[in-house]
């Protein structure tokens, strides 16, 4: 290949202002969220229309040069960490809210729009757009349909794939195709729900119209403590069975909680063994019942205390804490490893026993902060990288816990995806007939394997290391779920 | 091809006992576009259909997996049709997962059948096609047939969790987890479901259950003009109430059986929008909703009590039936952003009167999506005509884009009409997408013995 020549028409795509080829520039982006795998890439190229992207997507096409996608590099699974020699294509200007449509309730945007700033736009007018990956003041909504990201409030309102009626996107061919419609249904096969979360290895997205939800009229934001783990996590399964939906349903433990007390002084009772922070949202007087149902339960389950926040000030405080746990981890070790195992909601208080079981047999503690309702956990593997073979370790107890949440009858990845970090235990999830028909797909989507190759399904050929199969954090890494 | 449907089902005689059906007549009722398969097989598990789908494809046989036939005057007339896969024999609960409200059943079991195994735990899966007591699970979800509660509940492929299927070699694959939120590895559910039975055959699935209301309760009134029923249901979708149905019927679809004469209004169009919630919940939202249908020039308010909302909500997805029934009749659907709904109402008038029909209409007014039945006025009746001028109209004044997105399908008609238009409205489809379709169609079923011709494209 004549590097230079593809280089230049890279170059005549976007402009000479806007591709990347310094060494230095290009270190900036070798990695996302998932610090552990890092690739530099050939070229970073940013550009500004669906032509512009088509025009990339040829040339990589002609040069077979594999491309990947990025939005904010908030991921943490690893969908946007480049193949090293692969390009780049960012989507910083590509970041324009297009239409505000409040008749028909949608909106139209570009990429890189980032996550809050179309709800912080949308909201005065009485909706916002519901998906709220933690991240959601830096991630891209771009991005986030790559991932199919969830967050707190999806228990009620659902993942992004829920919001997403209509994408455009570049297939591998260079052709702008048009999935979904802004009306709800469409021809033919679901192509637009089967893209979504298919972390750029189908098609590069250019352009979106989202859903937008109008606001609650009220929001009641309550805490319960627990003495026992146990019967807080009762609690969250009596509380699905009994069918109610709260808006989110969130569980810390006592090291989450210890944490968060020593750094923010969210007022989580520092004797507490568990919190469950929970909302609800809707009328008052549909949510009015529902409160007092959760109440009912949470002492049933033996909570401590049960709280209702009385004021706007006092709600932001104990979600404060809940945003601010990852960080805070920082007090109590230096390093940890984010999993987001998920399970049936029922298997919740079984499943939490078990990771104490494999703490304990790993000599690692194991935090646990996750959005309870929908079953989604984060638990967090605490470690020392400064200590020979702790961190090697680590990762082994993270495939353990893992395999306790597939055991258990869950799933590797409830919202953050597999991407590079959890494609060694895919083989622990799907049998060979599922991985292989998966892979047929892929291939008869992208025939020239292209698109973001080395991510999602293992194959003997993983451009990436797998040695190390897990995502590991070091303080301040930029990883906040 | 005769001898090898004689040895293939002989072969399934042998080894399968009763799974094969042979009468006559009983394969008269399995037809599509008029014609009758060959041979009727129906297994009683997974593993037989697996095995059966197995021989037919190394035979060529063009197999059309069946639940209760209630889309089968949909697509186009199959180019090929020698064996109908029966699911009647898979009906069964496989698991009720009440405290994780989920449901694991066969894909035969009906809808009704499942709506009475969760409604005994107050659960609902929120699934309404139409012709619940024939309609199947499997066919609810693989032909994604949504219906009014929709737009409370999602999409009918939001509802499923696992899915187990077989696909034409005989493979056997499971895809989801009993979980509600996933994203691990790609999303084959929502591949799978609307797929029309193109790619694999759905044998068992888990599927997602709420909580049932505990109250409900419906109102209605008489709008003077679609536009101002329209621009109510608009109102009340941009207020933070919640209906679990909100549907803007004409007179005739008000008037037809399918009504059963629960709701009494002077018309000539309506809004009725029912509601769930705890009791002191269920009455604010009434109230409010009341509130917006006086705002907005509604008439003869019409309270409707819990039992009367659930006996009309369960009919609500079917077509009206009485005049409106027979292979003449068109039933027509057009899906965009809500407010191109006056304009849909208005193409299917006009496509009537350019046909030489009568009409009824009923709208998902919530969710964007218009359904009309055109019954013939008299024999000199042009299907033809009627769809060019639904189909342009719906379209028309749009930007490129726009047009695109206005998506129109012909959910039954006569098969000469079939033949001459874009049945599922494909024609609105780029290319490409077109070809990933093909490409996904052909890893997956690479003899094309699954339901050929019927689909997209004649997919």
């Amino acid at each position: 290949m004549d590097s230079a020549e593809f280089i230049q028409k890279l170059t005549d795509a976007v402009g000479e202002e806007f591709i990347h080829t310094d060494p230095v520039a290009l270190r900036t982006y070798d990695c996302d969220g998932l610090t552990i795998y890092k690739g530099i890439p050939s070229a970073v190229v940013l550009p500004e229309t669906t032509e512009e992207v088509s025009r990339i997507v040829g040339i990589c096409r002609e040069y077979r040069v594999p491309l990947i996608a990025r939005g904010a590099g908030t991921g943490l699974s690893g969908g946007a960490t480049p193949l090293p020699g692969g390009v780049l294509i960012v989507f910083t200007r590509m970041n324009k809210i297009l239409e505000l449509d409040y008749v028909n309730r949608l909106a139209r945007v570009q990429p890189g729009v980032v996550n809050l700033h179309l709800s912080r736009e949308t909201l005065p007018h009485g909706f916002h757009y519901a998906p709220d990956p933690s991240s959601q003041a830096a991630c891209t909504i771009g991005g986030n349909t790559a991932e199919n990201a969830g967050g707190a409030h999806c228990l009620k309102y659902g993942m992004t794939t829920n919001h997403i009626l209509e994408m455009t996107v570049v297939l591998p061919t260079g052709e702008v195709v048009h999935l979904g419609a802004d009306g709800e249904d469409s021809p033919g096969l679901d192509l637009r729900g089967f893209f979504v979360g298919s972390e750029g290895t189908f098609a590069v997205i250019t352009e979106l119209i989202v859903r937008l939800t109008p606001n609650p009229e009220s929001v009641r934001t309550m805490l319960a403590c627990f003495a026992q783990v146990g019967d807080a996590c009762r609690t969250v399964s009596d509380v699905i069975a009994a069918g109610a939906v709260p808006a989110a349903m969130e569980l810390m433990d006592r090291y989450t909680i210890e944490a968060v007390e020593t750094v923010v002084q969210a007022g989580y009772p520092k004797d507490a063994e568990a919190v469950l922070l929970i909302e609800l949202d809707g009328l008052p007087s549909s949510i009015k019942p529902l409160e007092t149902l959760i109440r009912d339960i949470s002492e049933k389950n033996n909570c401590s205390s049960f709280r209702i926040a009385q004021t706007e000030e006092e709600r932001e405080g104990l979600w404060m804490g809940r945003k601010k746990a990852f960080g805070a981890f920082g007090v109590i070790a230096p390093t940890y490893y984010c999993l987001d195992g998920t399970v049936p909601r029922s298997k919740l208080a079984q499943v939490l026993e078990e990771f104490d079981e494999i703490s304990a047999r790993y000599n690692l503690r194991i935090t646990n902060v996750f959005h309870a309702g929908d079953g989604s956990l984060h638990p967090n593997v605490l470690f020392d990288d400064r200590v020979p073979g702790e961190t090697e370790r680590a990762i082994e107890c993270g495939s353990e816990v893992l395999r306790a949440c597939i055991r258990a009858g869950g799933v590797l990845s409830g919202e953050h995806g597999i991407g590079i970090e959890k494609i060694r235990e895919m083989k622990d999830q799907f049998d060979e007939p599922t991985l292989e028909i998966m892979e047929r797909v892929r291939d008869a989507i992208d025939q020239d394997g292209l698109m973001n190759p080395g991510k999602l399904i293992p194959d003997e050929e993983n451009v990436f290391p797998v040695a190390l199969g897990g995502a590991v954090a070091r303080m301040g890494g930029g990883m906040t779920k | 091809m005769a001898l090898k449907l004689d040895s293939f089902a002989q072969s399934i005689e042998t080894d399968f006992g009763d799974s094969v059906l042979w009468s006559d007549e009983r394969a008269e009722s399995f037809k599509l576009g008029g014609k009758a398969p060959s041979v009727v097989v129906s297994p009683a598990d997974h593993e037989t259909l697996r095995r059966v789908l197995s021989r037919a494809n190394e035979a060529g046989l063009a197999v059309f997996p069946w639940g209760g036939g209630t889309g089968s005057g949909t697509g186009y007339r199959p180019e090929r049709y020698d064996v109908a896969l029966s699911l009647a024999r898979m009906s069964k609960a496989v698991e009720f997962l009440k405290d994780d409200l989920t449901a694991v059943v066969e894909a035969g079991m009906s809808v009704e059948d499942l709506n009475r195994l969760t409604g005994a735990e107050g659960q609902t899966a929120g699934l309404d096609p139409p012709h619940p007591g024939t309609s199947t699970v499997g066919g609810a979800i693989i032909a994604d047939r949504s219906g009014p509660m929709r737009v409370r509940w999602g999409k009918a492929r939001d509802r499923v969790m696992r899915m187990k299927v077989a696909l034409a070699d005989g493979a056997t694959h499971t895809y989801g987890a009993l979980v509600v939120k996933n994203v691990t590895g790609y999303d084959m559910n929502r591949l799978l479901s609307g797929s029309w039975g193109t790619l694999a055959v759905v044998t068992e699935l888990a599927i997602r259950l709420y909580k049932a209301p505990e109250h409900i309760g419906a109102r209605a009134a008489s709008f003077s003009s679609t536009d101002a029923a329209f621009k109510a249901a608009r109102a009340l979708m941009a207020s933070p109430l919640m209906p679990i149905w909100a549907e803007v019927l004409d007179d005739a679809r008000i008037d037809s059986p399918a009504s059963g004469g629960d709701i009494a209004l002077s018309g000539p169009v309506s809004l009725v929008a029912s509601f769930g919630d705890f009791e002191e919940g269920l009455k604010d939202q009434l109230a409010r909703f009341e509130e917006i249908l006086v705002k907005e020039g509604g008439d003869d308010i019409l309270r409707l009590d819990d039992e009367t909302t659930s006996r009309l909500g369960r009919t609500l997805a079917d077509p009206p039936g009485g005049d409106f029934s027979g292979p003449e009749v068109l039933a027509l659907r057009a899906s965009g952003r809500l407010d191109q709904l006056p304009r849909f109402a208005e193409a299917a008038r006009r496509a009537a009167e350019s046909g030489k029909y009568r009409f009824a209409i009923s709208a998902h007014a919530g969710s964007g999506v218009l359904r009309c039945w055109l019954a013939p006025e008299d024999e000199e009746c042009s299907p033809l005509e009627a769809w060019r001028v639904f189909n342009s109209l719906c379209r028309e004044g749009r930007d490129e884009s726009q047009a695109r997105s206005v998506h129109l399908r012909l959910d039954s008609g006569p098969d000469s009409l079939k033949e001459q238009i874009s049945v599922w409205g494909e024609d609105a489809l780029e290319p490409g997408a077109l070809q990933v379709m093909r490409n996904i169609k052909k890893t997956y079923d690479p003899k094309g013995i699954l339901s050929p011709g019927r689909f997209v494209d004649r997919m």
